[in-house]
């Protein structure tokens, strides 16, 4: 193909669009006849405060870009004087120490790769008004380094008189060529003069944070995907791509979803020893499938592999379901979920299939009752989508605590290749309506049977007490309310892990940190008529991951809520986040893959 | 800002969340039993501002640590990040095999204990596990590091089944498989093969809006009616497999584009290709820029000049067919066959070759189109159903092209009646319905309850219609026509109490009270506070003059939903009017209008009749009739005779009564 103009054709077409503009608003005034959405827009009105443009949410924008302009200006290097920052700040500008050292600066964590200092700022008192030198401070031991970066999100905006006090999370970083980096992690009050441009006044530290990591030739973590992946293949081209591409050259029927819902899973295919990939893909693409090669490369193995499909895959399990050892697949298309049995050699024959009752996301593998066959928990999510006019119950409501979602699904394996729905006669029906992405299987209570918890969006979330080994009968029965763990928040994901090592499990569940949200719903003008609990759940909603730690108390396991006092809530718009230990310290961390959706337009909504 | 606005933002590509680094949070151990993390994210060079969605992990070269398989929304969607680390810590690896228990071991734990030079001991416990965390599954290999522990002290493994294991004498830096039941055997270490993994990123191409779109299920063009400029012969859609492109006169592209076009002419006529050339530039100067490239490049080709609104329509088209909305953009071009139905769409210029290649795609059945349609071989789960006419129709009506969004569904509709390929796309029903509410989008409801009782009879059962159906009947008057859509759509929809409303008010304005009530019982059996239907059973019930029991709904009504003023008003009016002595009270009466006067709205004639009443009743016939003359200066012409009769009696000094029905 000839390249082809980027733009749309200046003149014609603009005027198509001109053309139309006004009789566009006179249908927007025209009513709907069914009235579809009206009620989820009321609700997604209270919370929304463009309307009316609050003055707070306004001048949260202009800081926000002056911060940005302030943060690139400062980190300029060779502007040894800084006398071009001046029209930040106000004429008498009082600063704490931004870069507390020497023995304000306790060192927390000593690795042998990785240090952590932290100030204790109670002792960082003394102001400093002569802000060239704070900042110059701040920004020398980057500038050293490297090309520094800095970000700033402003998560709370209270206008005080001629004054606007704001409270903004910081950071900053840089490296070297030989993987040494300087991570500086803040919190501010910065204080503003209201101003059309506004000024700033003062800044304070609340916290502060900053860690050193040392290697010899890269960083921590190298992406080496290019040496993996066979080179000049479709599996390579397509691989390459985002759905930014697929979304431009596939029509919509064939799956292309613009957002995204699509795993990956690890696990050996074809019973050599070595872990293949699995990459489950958009509708119009085919899922990759992948054999590890002696030297660790991949051979695309998906036209044989017979999986893969080109419908929507958005999660598969690499698990063997009828012990003939070799690792089958099940794994999820819209609206069903597609069972495979591996011939040995990593061709997969569908041995069963089934209808979803919502659309289908995570799946989770366990044998719950130990008859030593894999059963099968399917997460839903909205209902299935229905034809012209069918589409009412997809919207989630109460938008804060849903509960009009798919149902979710037990399927339980005869070991002969027919899996029984089982949802309801073992329990699992109970509070089964929310809108559920993730499921996560662990012996919490360390009774010697597995217990499932279930990670719902738009709500709070269910942890099922299996009663298997008290019983003799598989018998599930929703217990977070009383153990206090729903974790009343829009939940991506969960895992279990034991960061404290403390022999109990903990339990780590993926959320989305707003600080929209956290500016917002802090407001006095935020949902005034809603009820103080109603506006606590949306502060709460923002608020980001959660920890709980397991722990015992007279012999009963209870959860501690410690996400604030470990500090792991700013996980963003977080999905998968599981704990491993990246440093073989004997302690796990934790690593989030986040991000909603990044468009050319970088302004964010 | 709602749902479908976000939605249609992001469709447009502005980004929600997007470019956030994805996080690394360093577990620093313990404070008062509570886990202390610090954000390494950046240190780490884990912050990739991908939209990141799966985490894989494994320690793919074997060299003691694990790597990271992650999968993203953004380009390139798949990173192995492999794990660098170089503290020198220590670390052991198991992967357990079932044997009576399940084979992959999942909800083994393992329990390790390790010990330090200083004798210190340390305890971690892992469960074989898999699904959990985001669409994703992580290695077998349970992962533990050590520190500089350099001794395990004990390893216990609870089977899944429930047998436990012990074993003490593991090495460090071990990788080791164990069967249940069986001993731990050494899996060798990383080859010297594996070190040279180090690359760096998959390159992503640079991102561009030109597509070569195969369509599966071939939609119609959008109908339009050019203004011919040259060539003039016969239009699209009678005979060989066409080609129409809009082209700007001032876009160099499509400069290009007709150029080559020009130069293979031949070649096109040869293959069967009827082209047209639709122009988009701007009324006033259409002509004579089109005259200026017709002469520069003596186009062989049929030219049409399109109008804004045919533009509009195209570029809702090409908008509804594509997963993201991209405004049109010039040239674009679209391969139609014999029956004017889309096959191919060119965003971009496109050259002769490839159109004349693509000409093969014009005899394929839709499965083979649909298979054509996707860019690498692979198999369907689900054939999926074609782009659907339905929605580009209210995409040209959401542009504020309703017209055009009728015209299209029109042909559509003529096009499956004709029997060429009977709902081949969608039920004909739906476009009927889509139909229907266009129509009367654009307020002609005429035309949408024809449209409407079309989609019915070919899918009685379809709610939506039916309902759409009663109520449009409703409310042109044709309440006997109505009533059975309307009866249709309640035993479609028990529970919905919209359409009893609807079917309570028909019988009541066709004087059928009997009919009224008894769907009030009904309705109220299935949903016993719903204010709706007590106010309407209210109503039935004060026009056969059962004053109390009105009375009595109005008040559950009023009780359920503050917010209906007119049962309110129904209420005073009883209490200021009704013939019997025993039911009316003045002083309710006021104290009930009173607060509705200060409302704004338009029943307020309405209500300063009823305090008019009220007034009277208390014997106050000045302040009536003061009130009645506020009510006048507001009032409808309905209103007026009725205001009329009042003042007539407030000016004898008597008091309104109303009348008992027979």
């Amino acid at each position: 193909m000839i390249p082809s103009c980027k733009e749309r054709g200046k003149v014609g077409s603009n005027i198509g669009k001109e053309d139309t503009r006004s009789q566009k608003i006179i249908s927007k005034n025209e009513t709907n006849p069914d009235g579809f959405g009206s009620r989820l827009k009321k609700e997604l009105d209270l919370v929304d405060s463009s309307k009316g443009r609050w003055s707070t949410e306004t001048f949260g924008e202009v800081a926000s870009i002056r911060l940005k302009s302030l943060g690139k200006a400062m980190m300029k290097n060779g502007s040894a004087e800084y006398l071009h920052l001046q029209s930040f700040f106000d004429s008498e500008p009082q600063f704490d120490v931004l870069r507390p050292s020497g023995n304000k600066l306790d060192v927390i964590y000593k690795g042998d790769q990785i240090k952590v200092f932290r100030a204790n700022v109670s002792q960082v008192d003394d102001k400093k008004s002569d802000f060239r030198k704070v900042l110059k401070d701040l920004a020398a031991p980057l500038l050293s380094l490297g090309e520094p970066h800095s970000k700033f999100k402003i998560f709370r905006v209270n206008e005080e008189g001629e004054f606007v006090l704001t409270k903004v999370i910081v950071l900053f970083y840089a490296h070297d060529d030989n993987g040494n980096s300087l991570q500086i992690n803040a919190r501010w009050n910065v204080v503003w003069t209201k101003a059309e441009v506004p000024l700033i006044r003062k800044i304070e530290l609340i916290d502060y944070e900053e860690i050193h990591s040392v290697s010899e030739d890269e960083q921590f973590f190298v992406d080496s995907t290019r040496a993996i992946i066979p080179e000049n293949t479709d599996a390579q081209e397509q691989l390459s791509k985002g759905l930014l591409h697929w979304s431009r050259g596939l029509e919509p029927n064939t799956g292309v979803s613009t957002n995204g819902y699509n795993g990956l899973s690890v696990g050996d295919l074809n019973g050599d020893g070595l872990d293949d990939l699995f990459v489950c893909q958009t509708g119009g693409i085919p899922n990759r499938v992948f054999l590890q090669t002696a030297n660790g490369r991949l051979k695309d193995h998906s036209e044989l592999s017979g999986a893969n499909w080109l419908n929507d895959t958005r999660c598969v399990l690499i698990v063997d379901l009828d012990n003939d050892g070799d690792n089958d697949l099940v794994l999820n298309v819209p609206n069903g979920i597609v069972f495979m049995e591996n011939d040995g050699a990593a061709q997969f024959t569908k041995r069963q299939e089934f209808l979803a009752k919502g659309a289908p996301f995570g799946l989770a593998a366990a044998d719950p009752d130990g008859d030593g066959f894999l059963d099968v928990y399917v997460c839903g999510y909205g209902s299935v989508w229905g034809g012209v006019g069918e589409y009412k119950h997809h919207i989630p409501h109460p938008m804060h605590d849903a509960d009009n979602g798919g149902a979710n699904l037990f399927l339980r394996n005869s070991g002969k290749w027919t899996f029984v729905d089982e949802t309801q006669s073992v329990g699992f029906n109970h509070n089964n309506t929310r809108w559920s992405l993730s499921a996560a299987w662990e012996d919490y209570d360390n009774d010697g049977d597995l217990d499932l918890y279930v990670a719902n969006d738009f709500g709070r979330n269910n942890l099922y007490q299996n009663e298997f080994q008290q019983t003799g009968i598989l018998r599930f029965s929703d217990v977070a309310p009383e153990l206090g763990v729903e974790d009343l928040s829009p939940s991506m994901s969960a895992s279990w892990g034991d960061p404290n090592n403390d022999g109990i499990p903990d339990l780590y569940v993926s959320n989305m940190f707003s600080s929209a949200g956290n500016r917002i719903t802090t407001q006095s003008q935020f949902m005034t008529e809603a009820s103080q609990k109603t506006r606590d759940h949306f502060l709460r909603m923002s608020r980001g991951n959660t920890l709980l730690q397991g722990r015992k108390s007279q012999d009963q396991i209870a959860f501690q809520d410690t996400s604030e006092e470990s500090g792991i809530t700013v996980g963003r718009w977080a999905w998968a986040s599981r704990m491993m230990d990246i440093n073989n310290d004997g302690w796990q961390d934790i690593l989030i893959a986040n991000g909603f959706m990044t468009g050319e337009d970088p302004a964010d909504l | 800002m709602g749902w479908a606005a976000i939605t249609r933002l992001l469709a447009q590509g502005r980004s929600l969340s997007g470019r956030e680094p994805n996080s690394c949070f360093l577990n620093l151990g313990n404070q008062d039993g509570v886990a202390q993390f610090a954000d390494v994210s950046a240190a780490t060079g884990f912050n990739f501002s991908d939209d990141s969605r799966a985490l894989g992990f494994v320690d793919w070269d074997f060299d003691g640590d694990q790597d990271i398989w992650m999968l993203n929304r953004t380009a390139p969607s798949v990173r192995f990040l492999q794990n660098n680390q170089q503290t020198g810590n220590h670390f052991v690896a198991f992967h357990l095999k079932g044997v009576s228990s399940n084979r992959n071991a999942i909800g083994a734990r393992i329990t390790l204990t390790t010990q330090d030079e200083k004798g210190k001991e340390m305890r971690q416990i892992r469960t074989v596990t898999t699904g959990g965390s985001y669409l994703s599954q992580s290695s077998f290999w349970m992962h533990f590091g050590l520190g500089k522990h350099h001794k395990i002290s004990s390893v216990t493994i609870r089977w899944p089944k429930g047998a436990i294991q012990n074993f003490e004498e593991l090495e460090i830096n071990q990788f080791y498989q164990i069967p249940e039941g069986g001993e731990p055997k050494k899996r060798p270490r990383s080859t010297k093969t594996r070190s040279d993994l180090k690359s760096g990123p998959l390159v992503p191409p640079a991102l561009s809006n030109a597509a070569r779109m195969v369509l599966g299920n071939r939609p119609l063009f959008p109908p339009y009616q050019s203004e011919l400029f040259s060539n003039p012969s016969s239009a699209i859609g009678l005979g060989k497999a066409s080609l129409v492109s809009l082209w700007s006169a001032e876009c160099p592209h499509c400069h290009d584009e007709l150029k080559e076009w020009t130069q293979e002419a031949d070649s096109l006529e040869e293959a069967g290709f009827k082209v047209t050339l639709l122009n988009v530039d701007p009324k006033s100067i259409q002509k004579e820029l089109v005259r200026k490239k017709q002469q520069e490049l003596s186009l062989p080709f049929e030219i049409g000049l399109l109008a804004p609104e045919e533009v509009g329509a195209i570029d809702a088209y090409q908008q509804a067919i594509s997963a993201i909305h991209l405004p049109l953009m010039t040239p674009t071009s679209f391969l139609l066959d014999e029956k004017g139905r889309v096959c191919v769409v060119y965003r971009g210029a496109v050259s002769a070759h490839t159109i004349i290649e693509d000409l093969s795609l014009v005899g394929l059945n839709d499965k083979g189109l649909i298979d054509s349609s996707v860019p690498y071989q692979g198999r369907w789960w689900k054939t999926p159903r074609g782009a659907d006419p339905n929605k580009i129709a209210l995409k040209m009506h959401d542009d504020g092209l309703t017209k055009q969004g009728i015209r299209y569904l029109q042909a559509e509709i003529e096009n499956m009646e004709g029997g060429e390929a009977p709902e081949r796309i969608r039920p004909l029903f739906e476009l009927y319905f889509s139909l229907g509410r266009l129509f009367f989008q654009m307020k002609r409801q005429d035309k949408a309850i024809e449209a409407l009782k079309k989609a019915v009879a070919l899918n009685p059962r379809h709610l939506p219609s039916v309902k759409d159906l009663g109520r449009m009947l409703y409310e042109a008057g044709e309440l006997n026509d109505a009533i059975p859509y309307i009866k249709q759509a309640i035993s479609l929809e028990p529970k919905e109490i919209e359409n009893r409303t609807l079917l309570i008010f028909s019988a009541m304005r066709l004087g059928k009270t009997d009919l009224a009530l008894a769907e009030c019982k009904k309705g109220l059996k299935i949903s016993p506070s719903n204010s709706d239907l007590h106010f309407s059973h209210g109503l039935a019930l004060q026009s056969m003059s059962r004053w109390t029991e009105a009375l009595q709904s109005y008040e559950k009504a009023v009780r359920l939903n503050p917010q209906l003023v007119m049962a309110r008003n129904n209420m005073a009016w009883i209490l200021a009017t009704a013939p019997d002595e025993l039911v009316r009270n003045g002083k309710l009466s006021r104290h009930l209008i009173e607060p509705l006067l200060k409302l704004n709205i338009k029943d307020r004639p309405l209500f300063l009749r009823t305090a008019a009443a009220g007034a009277a009743e208390l014997g106050d016939f000045e302040t009536a009739l003061r009130l009645l003359a506020d009510a006048q200066e507001l009032a409808s012409s309905t209103l007026e005779p009725q205001l009329k009769v009042d003042r007539s009696f407030y000016s004898k000094k008597e008091p309104y009564r109303s009348v008992e029905s027979k």
